[in-house]
C-alpha cells in the first residue's frame, strides 16, 4: 500500500529526476555506508550545522563520474504516512537541490522519497527518532 | 563529404578489428556502412563515445590517443578505469592515469587527483597533496576545485586555517556554486600577526607552442594585513652568478608564471611579504625536494661613473661578498647621491645590511636604513658608494 503511494507521489514531481525503483545500482561498495543529512521534525529546511554534509558529498564527487548520486529521504513515524512520504520526497529534493548547486550535474541524480518505509531506524509508529528525518546520500 | 569521410575512417578501422575474417568481413563491414548508419556509431571523439555511453569506443579511441600523449584521452581513459566502465573498477589504476594527465596541465584531471587523494580512493589519503591538485585545477577556474580548496583553507583541513585564502578560493566559486557565499558568510576573517614562510605543494612545468610556464602552488596560514606573496622561479643549473630569476606577486595560493626559457633545474620559492618584512621558503625543486642553493641575498652597488677609488672599493668588497656565496650587481648611477649608504627593503634584511655597512667607511649614521620606495627586492641589499672624486 505505501509502496503504491510513494509511486504515485514521486511520477507526480518533474523537475529533477526522481524515480522509486530501488536505489541500489551494481558496483555499490556496501562498506561505503553513504553520507546521512539530519532534519528538524516536520521540516525540510537543510540545518546550518548540517550544510557541511552536503560539501562533503559534494567534495568527494569526481569529475566525469557518470554514475548516479543517489538521494533517499525518509521521515520519522509521527504523522500520517502520506504526508510522511510527502516529507520525504521535500527533504531528497532539498539535498538534491543543495549538491546540484554544490557543482553535481542534475543528470548524476537519483532522487527518492521513502515516507516510513525502510527506515534507518525501524520504530513504531509516532516515535520521533531523529536519525529517521533524514536523507541519505550514496553513491557507486 | 563529410559522412563519407567518417564511413571512410570507421571502415579502416573495423577493417582492421576483423582482418582474420578476410574479404567476407570487409564486405560485411561495407554493408554495414552502407544499410546501418546508425547501428555502429562513429564518434568524433572519445568524449562523444563516452557521453553516448560507449565505453568500448571511447576506450579504443582513447587508447590510441593516450598513446600519443593526449592529456584528455588520459583523462578519459582515467575516467573508464575510476568508474568501472571497461572492466572492474580500478581506481588504482584511474588515479595513475589522472595523474599523468594532470602533470599535462589538464585541470579536470588535476581535480580528480585531487579528490582521490583528499578521500583515500586509489591511494593513500594525503590531504596536503590534494590541496596542491585542487589548487592547480583552480588556477584554470575549475569552480567545485575551487570551492574545496576553500573549505580546505576554511577549516584547516590539510593546510594552515586561511580565512584570507579561504575567502579568495570561495569568492572566485561563487557565480558557479552559489552556496560557496554561506561559507565566506561564516569564516571567521582574522589576520595573521605573524608571517610564516609558504609550503610548496605542487610545481608543473609545461612546455606546449607557448612559453614554457611554471604552475605552482602553496599552503600559507594567514599573514598580517595587506601581505601577498612573491614567487621566484630560477634555474638551479646556472652559474650562481647567471642565475635568471622570474618574480611574480599575488594574494592567492596558486600562480602560472611564463617563463623565457625552460629551466634545465626549474626552482622555485615563496615569499610571505608585508611592505615591511618577509618569510621565505626553501628553494624546491619540482619534484617536491629542497634544493640546497645560495644565494638567497643581493648585494647591489651604486657607483658614479667617475667614482674611480669608489668602483675599486665596492668591487673589493664584491668579491669578498660574492665568495661567501652573495649575488653581487654593480649599478653606474650618476647624480645624486652625496653620501655612502646602505640600504634595505625588508626588516629581515636588517642584519645583512649592518653587516655590509660596518665593513664601509663614511656611512651617514654608521648604520643601515629600511626604505620601501628604492623598489628593493626581499633579500636585496643597496650599497651606495661615494667616495671622494680624484678631481
Amino acid at each position: 500500500m505505501l509502496k503504491s503511494v510513494l509511486l504515485a507521489v514521486t511520477l507526480s514531481l518533474a523537475a529533477l529526476p526522481v524515480s522509486a525503483q530501488q536505489p541500489v545500482p551494481a558496483g555499490v561498495d556496501p562498506e561505503q555506508e553513504g553520507l546521512r543529512i539530519l532534519f528538524d521534525l516536520g521540516t525540510s529546511g537543510i540545518r546550518p550545522d548540517q550544510r557541511e554534509i552536503l560539501d562533503q558529498a559534494s567534495r568527494l564527487y569526481r569529475d566525469g563520474n557518470p554514475v548516479v548520486m543517489i538521494v533517499t529521504g525518509s521521515a520519522d513515524t509521527v504523522g500520517s504516512a502520506s504526508e510522511n512520504l510527502d516529507l520525504s520526497i521535500k527533504r531528497a529534493r532539498v539535498v538534491a537541490d543543495g549538491l546540484v548547486a554544490r557543482g553535481i550535474p542534475i543528470e548524476r541524480l537519483q532522487v527518492l522519497g521513502r515516507g516510513n518505509s525502510e527506515l534507518p531506524v525501524p520504530t513504531p509508529d509516532g516515535v520521533a527518532n531523529e536519525d529517521n528525518r533524514s536523507v541519505l546520500i550514496n553513491w557507486r | 563529404m563529410v559522412s563519407q569521410m567518417k564511413t571512410i575512417a570507421r571502415f579502416s578501422s573495423t577493417g582492421a578489428k576483423l582482418a582474420k575474417g578476410g574479404v567476407t568481413a570487409l564486405l560485411l563491414t561495407v554493408w554495414i556502412a552502407v544499410a546501418a548508419p546508425a547501428a555502429a556509431q562513429d564518434y568524433s571523439s572519445g568524449q562523444d563515445a563516452y557521453a553516448n555511453r560507449d565505453w568500448d569506443a571511447a576506450l579504443r579511441i582513447w587508447t590510441e590517443e593516450a598513446s600519443a600523449g593526449s592529456a584528455e584521452a588520459m583523462l578519459g581513459l582515467g575516467n573508464l578505469m575510476d568508474f568501472g566502465l571497461a572492466g572492474p573498477a580500478d581506481p588504482v589504476a584511474a588515479f595513475d592515469l589522472y595523474s599523468q594527465a594532470a602533470l599535462l596541465g589538464n585541470a579536470e584531471a588535476g581535480f580528480n587527483v585531487a579528490v582521490m587523494l583528499d578521500s583515500g580512493v586509489g591511494t593513500t589519503t594525503d590531504k596536503r597533496a590534494a590541496a596542491g591538485w585542487y589548487s592547480l585545477a583552480a588556477l584554470d577556474d575549475f569552480p567545485r576545485a575551487q570551492y574545496n580548496l576553500g573549505q580546505m583553507y576554511a577549516l584547516g583541513d590539510g593546510v594552515p586555517v586561511n580565512s584570507q585564502l579561504a575567502a579568495l578560493w570561495l569568492g572566485k566559486a561563487v557565480p558557479a556554486i552559489p552556496p560557496s557565499q554561506d561559507l565566506i558568510d561564516t569564516l571567521n576573517r582574522t589576520d595573521g600577526t605573524d608571517l610564516s614562510a609558504p609550503d610548496i605543494l605542487q610545481i608543473v612545468m609545461l612546455v606546449d607552442d607557448e612559453a614554457p610556464q611554471a604552475r605552482l602552488a602553496w599552503a600559507s596560514g594567514a599573514g598580517p594585513e595587506g601581505s601577498r606573496y612573491r614567487i621566484e622561479v630560477a634555474d638551479g643549473a646556472a652559474a650562481p652568478g647567471a642565475r635568471a630569476v622570474t618574480t611574480t606577486e599575488t594574494t592567492a595560493s596558486a600562480v602560472s608564471i611564463p617563463l623565457p626559457s625552460l629551466p634545465e633545474q626549474a626552482v622555485v620559492r615563496v615569499f610571505q611579504l608585508t611592505d615591511l618584512d618577509y618569510a621565505v621558503s626553501s628553494w624546491t625543486g619540482t619534484d617536491g625536494e629542497i634544493v640546497d642553493m645560495d644565494p638567497l641575498a643581493t648585494v647591489r652597488f651604486q657607483i658614479a661613473s667617475d667614482d674611480r677609488r669608489g668602483l675599486g672599493y665596492a668591487e673589493r668588497m664584491g668579491s669578498s661578498l660574492q665568495r661567501s656565496g652573495i649575488t653581487v650587481a654593480y649599478d653606474i648611477a650618476d647624480g645624486s647621491a652625496e653620501n655612502s649608504a646602505v640600504f634595505y627593503g625588508y626588516d629581515s634584511d636588517a642584519g645583512l645590511a649592518t653587516n655590509v655597512a660596518e665593513f664601509l667607511p663614511g656611512v651617514a649614521g654608521g648604520g643601515a636604513n629600511r626604505r620601501s620606495d628604492l623598489g628593493l627586492a626581499p633579500g636585496e641589499v643597496l650599497v651606495r658608494i661615494v667616495f671622494l672624486s680624484e678631481g
